[in-house]
């Protein structure tokens, strides 16, 4: 009787669900679109399949290789970029790929396990496949060797280092001697794409007369070394140099030297081109809520030196954010961390310009 | 270019692996009723992975590159036995507190001193993230291997003394039983129970194990009472879920961990209606 | 000095307020074995959030919390409905099994969600630190509400909770009873669990009720004592993050815990003592 009844069980049950996976099957092809919203470029097919583990950096590579590779990314532009849960497209993109570009700190924590298994000898770490787009930057933050009691999270200094577009210069150049090992035949095309590149980044930055009076390279290394503002203190024909200062400078000229805190270190290299004085981070440790000590020592902080901005990436809950502005009377800024975090923003100078229009329109 | 069925047959030898020995716990998982012990033993064994990772990291300079983490740290395995000793000791008429109680704080308690460990002693949260939803599309045959190893043996030794086994849970219900050295034999189980939660997690993750766990066992519960029918049932339903999941995982492109767990879901609910259907006829 | 207990007025007070009425659940939630429910629920309440996001409300708005209430509800209604007079599939199984199913769901939706992983349970994190005098004060009125619901039908829950096999009424009356018992339930997880998160309002449910356990049978007898047991614990864990830079709810929690399991291991080896003194002695 009881075997009749599983027989009867099994059949019943195969039938149905072999059912429902024909009607599955025709929903998926709805899912085949899915896939595409992690693509740059042209599917062409025969040129070089890029990936990269942010949004970022996949907008910077497709500049650079242009025409040449088909550049897709992991990371959603609005997600966590701690937690990346696996999916099976992912090992697919992996084990096609002919270069990978990611951090190179300890950030994509997340990646190493797929890399593993990509079984990719091509893009593993020391192989020419293999881009660390970190390699070469001024990294904000770094602990000394001796000093752990404060527990900073990522030992190796604060890795968000897309939200600083100094960086991107040093990312470009990267990518290009990725690019130049793997395809050599189109050298020269790349280095010209990049070098396209750094001068947008300089033009978007001080605006195109300092830009061509100076030179990119001479005003970033100024602004990297703080002189950059007493530089342009100087007189200059009818005024001071400052005078033709354009671009993401200027436009952030209201502010300089503001003092603001922000949810968790995301923040760092922006503030620091900006002039933004960061005093204090809510939640400095991802997944670590904060000490009863840490939680009054902020909300002094806030109120004694009367800070009322709180950057927020846009992938943290806003149920605490929520409950620091009632407590503390501060407004909360939800800022998308990466390219395409907001529908709209499709590469980092939209990024940046989002940033500092947000950032201008919400401070006090 | 990796077609469906290579990229899908390390992943489901894998889950057969893991349903044969699930089946089996699983069944006793449910009579004992301390069904989120497999949470609690992952967490427990995370907690010491957490301790290992932390007395490394004093040594090391900080700038080593710490790339994969095994959850399956040598402390893991100690912390496992510890708590094993710890639950075969309270289980006892004078502590009035239901053992999955004590389970749950345990689990409570792991979690969070973990976070406090790590906080102050390395400071990254990655690993809880990872052990949850498991990375079983990457599994390599090396892991196949020794999860085939471990589930031989032990599944072995279970079947082996499984009346012993069966004697305890008996126990656990109030009703009599012919198990010498009850104590021992409840030791044995909840160690073993922990090696195998270990290997499994680090494979499949928390989720899909638990899945595999409780509801293939529950469903079986509902067609039969004797343990080789629910074994036998729950293993051909944790297969069938298990290739329709991985199929609609690689089509939709989604983790395949909720996707198993979807129809195992639907099996369960297909047989509740069979049972009720079947309950009218008979009436 | 002064300027700490201000700060810490307000979080104590919630914490007094919640450790009271979780220990009350808690004895329930002890006598009936059904341990992890309130996992379950914080699980299900957030796929609620989540789907009420992906219906396009914006987070935090009162439609999103309206619908993962009302979303907790009909579920916990489903399982409220699943007590049968013979249980093939103990309590305990079902509450994983929904816990298992909500969370899966929740992994699905995760991605289509911006910030989505804050929704599965092992990250749903509070804290406490942050409430302000209207929150304790919107918790104090929820909490005297449901107490006075549960001062009414106080015996015939104490009944069913006490009774292990079967049932102590029809099958209908039960279940109503269980419904409005696991309603009110729910409605305080949902509101407990942003504040606080999901292990510590955990923990306040289960470990000062077992701790109370231990020593003693009386209903009331456990409800005092582990509202005390709760109130206390929180206090010094809130103390210790202080004082140690600790995360706060992770040390609340760790330090009940190990209270219940320390209690324990004395009332096991005080009765061994006990016993070979007996044994001496005669």
């Amino acid at each position: 009787m009881k075997t009749d009844i599983r027989v009867k069980l099994m059949t019943i049950k195969s039938s149905i669900l072999i059912l429902s996976l024909l009607v599955l099957h025709n929903i998926t092809i709805d899912a085949q679109g899915n896939r595409q919203r992690n693509r740059y470029g042209q599917s062409s097919g025969s040129g070089l399949n890029i990936v990269c583990s942010f949004s970022d950096y996949a907008s910077i590579a497709e500049f650079i290789a242009g025409d040449m590779a088909t550049v897709s990314f992991i990371a959603q532009g609005e997600q966590d970029p701690h937690f990346v849960p696996p999916k099976p497209s992912y090992a697919v993109t992996l084990s096609r790929a002919d270069m990978w570009i990611t951090t190179g700190m300890d950030l994509e924590m997340w990646s190493a396990t797929l890399l593993d298994k990509a079984h990719n000898r091509k893009i593993m770490d020391g192989e020419t496949g293999f881009v660390a787009v970190s390699d070469g930057i001024n990294i904000l933050q770094k602990v000394d060797k001796g000093d752990r009691t404060e527990g900073d999270v990522h030992l190796m200094g604060n890795p968000h280092i897309n939200t600083g577009p100094v960086n991107w210069k040093i990312i470009a150049r990267n990518i290009t001697i990725g690019l130049i090992k793997i395809d050599p035949a189109n050298a020269a095309l790349y280095q010209k794409n990049r070098d396209d590149f750094l001068d947008k980044v300089d033009r978007a930055l001080f605006g195109d007369k300092l830009v061509d009076l100076f030179g990119g390279e001479t005003l970033t290394k100024m602004l990297e070394n703080n002189t950059l503002f007493t530089f342009l203190d100087r007189t200059y024909e009818e005024g001071k140099l400052i005078d033709l200062l354009g671009g993401w400078l200027k436009k952030a000229m209201p502010l300089r030297g503001k003092r603001i805190i922000t949810y968790h270190k995301n923040w760092a290299y922006l503030a620091n081109t900006l002039g933004l004085d960061i005093v204090g981070y809510i939640e400095p440790k991802p997944g670590i809520p904060p000490s009863a000590k840490h939680v009054q020592y902020m909300i002094d902080l806030i109120n004694e030196q009367n800070i009322k901005l709180m950057l927020v990436a846009s992938y943290f809950e806003k149920k605490t954010p929520n409950m620091i502005e009632e407590k503390t009377g501060i407004k909360a800024l939800y800022l998308p961390l990466f390219v395409h975090g907001v529908p709209g923003i499709n590469d980092n100078f939209d990024l940046v310009d989002y940033w500092i229009d947000q950032i201008n329109a919400n401070i006090q | 270019m990796i077609s469906v069925l290579d990229f899908m047959i390390a992943p489901f030898i894998a889950c057969i692996l893991l349903i044969i020995i699930t089946s089996y716990f699983g069944i006793h998982v449910i009579e004992r009723e301390i069904i989120f012990i497999d949470i609690a033993l992952a967490q427990i064994a995370a907690f010491g992975s957490a301790v290992s990772l932390v007395i490394n990291k004093l040594g090391i300079s900080p700038h080593e590159d710490i790339h994969e983490h095994d959850s399956r740290t040598f402390l893991a395995y100690v912390f496992c036995l510890i708590a094993a000793g710890l639950f075969t000791l309270l289980k006892n008429k004078r502590i009035k507190i239901p053992l999955e109680a004590l389970i749950g704080i345990a689990y409570a308690v792991a979690t969070t001193a973990a976070v406090i460990i790590l906080d102050k002693g390395a400071g990254s949260d990655v690993h809880i993230h990872d052990m949850l939803v498991g990375s079983i599309l990457w599994v390599s045959w090396h892991q196949i291997i020794r999860l085939l190893i471990v589930v031989t043996v032990i599944g072995g030794f279970h079947f082996i003394f499984r009346d012993k086994f069966k004697g305890i849970t008996l126990l656990y219900q109030g009703k009599e039983s012919n198990t010498t050295r009850p104590k021992l034999w409840d030791f044995i189980f909840y160690f073993t129970f922990g090696i195998v939660i270990v290997e499994a997690v680090y494979v499949g993750g928390i989720l899909t194990v638990f899945a595999f766990l409780i509801i293939p066992a529950s469903t079986s519960a509902l067609f039969s009472t004797r343990w080789s029918r629910r074994v036998l049932t729950a293993i051909l339903i944790g297969c069938i879920s298990t290739i329709l999941g991985l199929y609609l995982s690689w089509v939709m492109d989604i983790p395949c961990s909720p996707a198993i767990i979807l129809f195992l879901a639907v099996s369960l609910f297909i047989s509740i209606i069979i049972k009720a259907l079947l309950k009218l006829k008979t009436h | 000095m002064i300027d700490t207990l201000k700060f810490l007025a307000a979080p104590i007070t919630l914490t007094i307020l919640m450790a009271g009425i979780l220990s009350y659940f808690g004895n329930h939630i002890l006598s009936r074995g059904i341990i992890f429910i309130d996992i379950a629920v914080a699980q299900i309440a957030a796929l609620g959030t989540m789907i009420g996001l992906l219906l396009g409300y914006a987070e935090e708005s009162l439609n999103v919390q309206l619908i993962s209430y009302a979303f907790t509800i009909i579920v916990i209604s489903i399982f409220a409905l699943t007590k049968f007079h013979k249980q093939v599939i103990p309590q305990e199984a079902i509450i994983g099994i929904i816990y298992c199913i909500g969370l899966g769901i929740a992994l699905l939706l995760a991605e289509r969600i911006p910030g989505g992983s804050n929704f599965i349970s092992k990250t749903i994190t509070g804290n406490l630190l942050w409430v302000t005098w209207g929150k304790v004060l919107e918790c104090f009125v929820i909490f005297l509400v449901i107490g006075i619901i549960h001062l009414v039908f106080w015996k015939h829950f104490i009944l069913i909770s006490g009774t292990r096999n079967g049932l102590p009424y029809s099958l209908w009356r039960t279940r109503f009873y269980e419904l409005i018992f696991y309603i009110t339930f729910s409605i305080i997880i949902v509101k407990a669990v942003p504040g606080g998160g999901v292990f510590l309002i955990f923990t306040l449910l289960i470990a000062p009720a077992s701790a109370a356990t231990l020593f003693t049978d009386s209903w009331k007898k456990r409800f005092i004592w582990s509202w005390i047991i709760g109130t206390l614990g929180s206090i010094t864990g809130i103390y210790l993050s202080y004082t140690l830079n600790i995360s706060n709810a992770p040390a609340i929690v760790t330090l009940l815990g190990l209270v219940v399991f320390i209690l324990a291991f004395i009332k096991l080896t005080a009765r061994k003592l006990s016993l070979n003194n007996k044994n001496q002695a005669v």
